[in-house]
């Protein structure tokens, strides 16, 4: 995908319509077929035009289409056939996006870089979900400040007020310094943020009362809702040099996606190289002038720009948050001690072989792990992230300790560990393992399961066993009429398998090479002479203590009969190369618990989930009201870190 | 259009679930964190006794429900731990089949106790959630019935030398009785509005509640309290609505209409001024007026 395409997700790209100079190859999905289409114009409100080889006679104007480009960052959802014309070879079809009427209304307030990206935007119209919203506002310790704007896009900053007790509200009020800036009967946007997502309404002033300095609005028929950008941006301060002509820069903020500096502006369209001090220099291209002092850089999109970025984001980390290196070892194994990541009653050179595992990955790729530190200097919370595969990534050992400081640092580095999937080239897929233990991760995905619609989502759930206990159910004589097959590619051998299983399978079994030491490798399990298999097994392969329950040390083994369940793992572990591996067990397509055996002293009832990479920021908004449900039990001492993350 | 709030019973209300099992007591407490009717509750668990305990002090803790035999303590003995750390609390012990006298006499003569259930209901939210409920209408009904002896007292005494006013004080609670359902109170909510209510009168000033009643809650209320004889604003919704509530009956008593209520919400008169008195519309005091002609025909009658 080229990078000039990258454009139409950041704030100002629709100001910039002439760099919009590719068509888009795409996909449009009738009845379950799919007809590639190219892309020709994305920059009407809410409508995107498509061209066609031939006119299809079963696409009927009012037919709602699903769209999916290639890039799946950038299109997705349904849209309308609004409109088809047809030239000489090519059929040209407008379509809609399925919301196009309901935000018509608010064309004036919005870009048309809302309706791109699948379930950014989102109508919320139903009385229940109505009342809910509401209600949640008024609970809410945090009452979020909203921008009420005339049809000129002016307007007051306003707190929404809740002095008026009624259960049945008639009206929305809002406390102002300047109420009277609005008279009554004027039509207005009202806009806020809670909880990682954006609200808009437009609606009418019904009354001002400058006594009280409130401003009295009727109720909207709907709200609509757009989820915020994955990738927010960090604000930092620091020096950087044009080599194209020797000029000094400051980055004075930092997303993956774009980078804004104050000083002189490069010529648009430009390719120019940063240098930062002691950092690997930055390609970027020169797009959007904001104004005199200050420019937008897009990162080029190349391995070794990847690399390049992820290093800048470490620089640009707030003070308290840091990527691990070698002289914090000794404080992240306390935490882990603190938390229950310690082995060493199993392992006496747990310690060691921590630090050694650590060191090895850290000079392959820097800042995999990052910790919240305490102004003691204290680690409180840390979580880590790796490449699990070519196409996928995720976070691992992750935990805090108990307090509400930790709490809300461990939130904020969940946030900025999905910025990782810009770093890794082909990761579409944020690919996570959970303690069904965990109260924070169970909350985060029923959340998740029931307030949103992700589009692409796998949940399955496994057994981990640690086998470093002698009272292991599995440490008996290893079945005789079982046969094991390295393989080095997944081929059609999985068709056997559950469909779902074998999506999972090569989403999460492609070997990656950001991280050497990480390696994956397969096996499928035989029963004599049968030719189907009888279970898959992902093999992991890391230095050991690489994450803090070695999870990359580990088989996921799927398997298909859960009665052959024990006989597979114990057979697995009478592998000499295998038998100190941690043991993911999942059964038939994964959507039931495996049971725990019971004389099985070291196992946890866990589950792994893959999720898309268009629908991180739907997992972003769980985790910020996650994180409320957390910190709004802390009472009032949590007020500040709860104002941080909720709005 | 109205839009409603969701249901306000559980609205703030302060729930922890202890459970030894900790897997159990998380998705316990995924459960309720998702569930519509308590939806508006804190709902907190604990794995453990210290750790039950230490979350009732830190965060006042209004219900707790717990199992018999937790870190091998019967149910009497935990019951006396969580007291200790806040003595308002209400529980709801889960008991195994087998009970002691003495045990039965401990649990009667508590008033913390306010419901029991077997212990088989642990880790079944739908069972757990209806203990809840229930106990939270039955604090109300108890509060309500134990307060009512002192309340009077401190009404009494309050209304010697203003005798006049034990009418107004019939149509008070009366006026509150009516205007409660169409705010957003959960029930402990109400409780401490009416309980305030009786003993409210504009000519004590805010300061000396202090000195009759000892309850934080119903105090703050009381002390948020208008008064025309003092020219006090309230300073909460509580204490407009007890104001208004006594000002409403006073009227009433005195002139058998409302019109000088609707005169002093509609000018905002200093002590009904609180922003909240934009929920009180002419159609609420109409309500009231219809309201106190009918007791008093009733009386009549």
């Amino acid at each position: 995908m080229s990078n000039v395409l990258r454009l139409v997700q950041t704030e100002d790209s629709c100001k910039d319509r002439q760099s919009f100079d590719q068509s888009i190859d795409a996909c449009i999905t009738l009845n379950g077929n799919n007809h590639a289409v190219t892309v020709i114009d994305t920059f009407s409100f809410g409508e995107i035009i498509i061209s066609m080889a031939s006119k299809l006679s079963f696409i009927v104007k009012g037919e709602l289409v699903s769209i999916d480009l290639k890039d799946p960052v950038l299109f997705g959802g349904l849209w309308r056939v609004h409109d088809i014309r047809e030239n000489d070879e090519r059929c040209i079809i407008n379509l809609r996006h399925e919301f196009y009427d309901f935000a018509i209304p608010y064309k004036s307030y919005l870009g048309p870089e809302i309706f791109y990206k699948e379930n950014q935007i989102h109508l919320m119209h139903e009385k229940n979900e109505l009342s809910q919203h509401i209600t949640e506002l008024k609970d809410s310790p945090i009452r979020p400040k909203a921008a009420i704007k005339d049809q000129t896009r002016k307007g007051v900053q306003a707190k929404w007020n809740f002095s008026n007790q009624q259960i049945a509200l008639d009206a929305f009020e809002f406390e102002s310094n300047t109420p009277e800036v609005f008279r009554p009967g004027q039509e207005i946007l009202v806009e806020y943020n809670f909880l990682a997502k954006r609200f808009l309404f437009l609606t009418k002033v019904r009354e001002i009362d400058s006594d009280f300095g409130l401003i009295i609005t009727e109720l909207p028929e709907y709200f609509l809702t757009i989820n915020r950008r994955l990738n927010n941006r960090i604000s930092c301060n620091l020096p950087a040099l044009d080599s194209g002509n020797g000029e000094a820069q400051t980055l004075i903020s930092y997303s993956p996606k774009a980078l804004l500096f104050a000083g002189p502006t490069p010529k648009t369209g430009s390719n120019i190289i940063i240098k930062f001090a002691n950092m690997t220099e930055v390609t970027l291209k020169v797009k959007i002038t904001h104004d005199e002092n200050k420019w937008l850089g897009f990162p080029t999109n190349t391995r070794e720009n990847a690399n390049a970025m992820r290093h800048l984001f470490l620089k640009c980390m707030p003070d308290d948050i840091k990527a691990r290196d070698q002289n914090d070892h000794e404080k992240l194994l306390g935490l882990f001690e603190q938390v229950g990541y310690d082995f060493s009653a199993t392992d006496s050179k747990w310690r060691e072989k921590s630090i050694q595992a650590w060191s090895c990955i850290d000079e392959e790729i820097q800042g995999t792990t990052l910790s919240k530190i305490e102004s003691s200097g204290k680690y409180i919370a840390s979580c880590g992230v790796f490449p699990h595969g070519k196409f996928c990534f995720g976070p691992h050992s992750g935990c805090m300790i108990k307090s509400m400081d930790a709490a809300s640092g461990f939130f904020e580095i969940l946030n900025y560990i999905f910025n990782f999937s810009e770093y890794f080239e082909h990761t579409n897929f944020f690919f996570a393992s959970y303690s069904k233990k965990s109260k924070m991760t169970s909350r985060m995905y029923h959340l998740y399961d029931q307030q949103s619609n992700p589009s692409e989502f796998y949940l399955f759930h496994a057994l981990t066993i640690f086998n470093n206990s002698q009272k292991n159910a599995y440490n008996k004589d290893a079945p005789a009429d079982l046969r094991i097959e390295y393989v080095s590619h997944l081929d059609a051998k999985l068709d056997s398998f559950h469909e779902n299983i074998q999506k999972v399978a090569r989403i999460v079994g492609e070997p990656q090479d950001y991280i050497p030491s990480l390696k994956i490798t397969w096996a499928l399990l035989f029963k004599n002479q049968e030719v189907d298999p009888v279970a898959l097994v992902h093999i992991h392969d890391s230095p050991a203590y690489s994450s803090s329950i070695d999870l990359y040390n580990s088989l996921m083994i799927w398997v298909k009969d859960p009665a052959m369940s024990t006989a597979i793992v114990s057979y697995l572990l009478a592998q000499p190369n295998l038998k100190n591996k941690v043991i993911n067990l999942i059964e038939g397509d994964g959507s039931e618990q495996p049971n725990q055996k019971e004389n099985e002293a070291n196992s946890d009832q866990a589950f792994y989930s893959l999720t898309h990479k268009r629908d991180l920021n739907i997992l972003a908004g769980s985790i910020s009201r996650t994180a409320w449900q957390v910190l709004r039990k802390y009472g009032e001492d949590a007020l500040y870190e709860m104002e941080k993350i909720c709005l | 259009m109205v839009m409603h709030l969701i249901d306000s019973l559980m609205k703030g209300i302060k729930i922890l679930y202890v459970d030894s099992d900790e897997k159990r007591a998380v998705d316990i407490e995924s459960k309720a964190e998702g569930d519509q009717d308590l939806s508006r509750s804190l709902f907190y668990v604990a794995s453990n006794s210290q750790e039950a305990s230490k979350l009732v002090r830190q965060q006042n803790i209004d219900i707790c429900i717990y199992p018999d035999g937790l870190d091998g303590h019967d149910f009497v003995y935990i019951q006396k731990e969580l007291q200790a750390a806040n003595p308002k609390i209400k529980i709801i012990p889960l008991i195994g089949k087998v009970v002691t006298l003495k045990q039965i006499n401990e649990f009667r003569q508590s008033v913390s106790v306010i419901s029991f259930a077997n212990n088989d209901i642990l880790g079944n939210f739908d069972a757990i959630k209806n203990q809840i409920l229930n106990a939270v209408r039955e604090i109300q009904i108890r509060q309500a019935k134990e307060s009512s002896n002192w309340v009077d007292k401190i009404q009494s005494s309050l209304l010697i030398d203003h005798e006049d006013w034990r009418q107004v004080k019939f149509l008070s609670s009366m006026a509150l009785h009516f205007m409660l359902p169409k705010f957003d109170l959960s029930a402990i909510e109400k409780n401490n509005l009416e309980i305030a209510e009786s003993i409210y009168f504009p000519w004590v000033q805010a300061d000396r509640y202090s000195t009759i009643i000892n309850d934080d809650n119903i105090l703050a209320v009381l002390k948020e309290s208008g008064s025309w004889k003092e020219n006090r604003s309230p300073q909460s919704f509580p204490g407009l609505i007890i104001t208004l509530a006594n000002y409403a009956a006073l009227n009433f008593q005195e002139h058998q209409t409302l019109n000088q209520v609707i005169e002093s919400v509609k000018t905002r008169a200093n002590f009904l001024k609180h922003q909240s008195i934009r929920s009180i519309g002419q159609d609420i005091i109409e309500h009231l007026e219809n309201a106190f002609v009918g007791i008093k025909q009733k009386k009549a009658a």
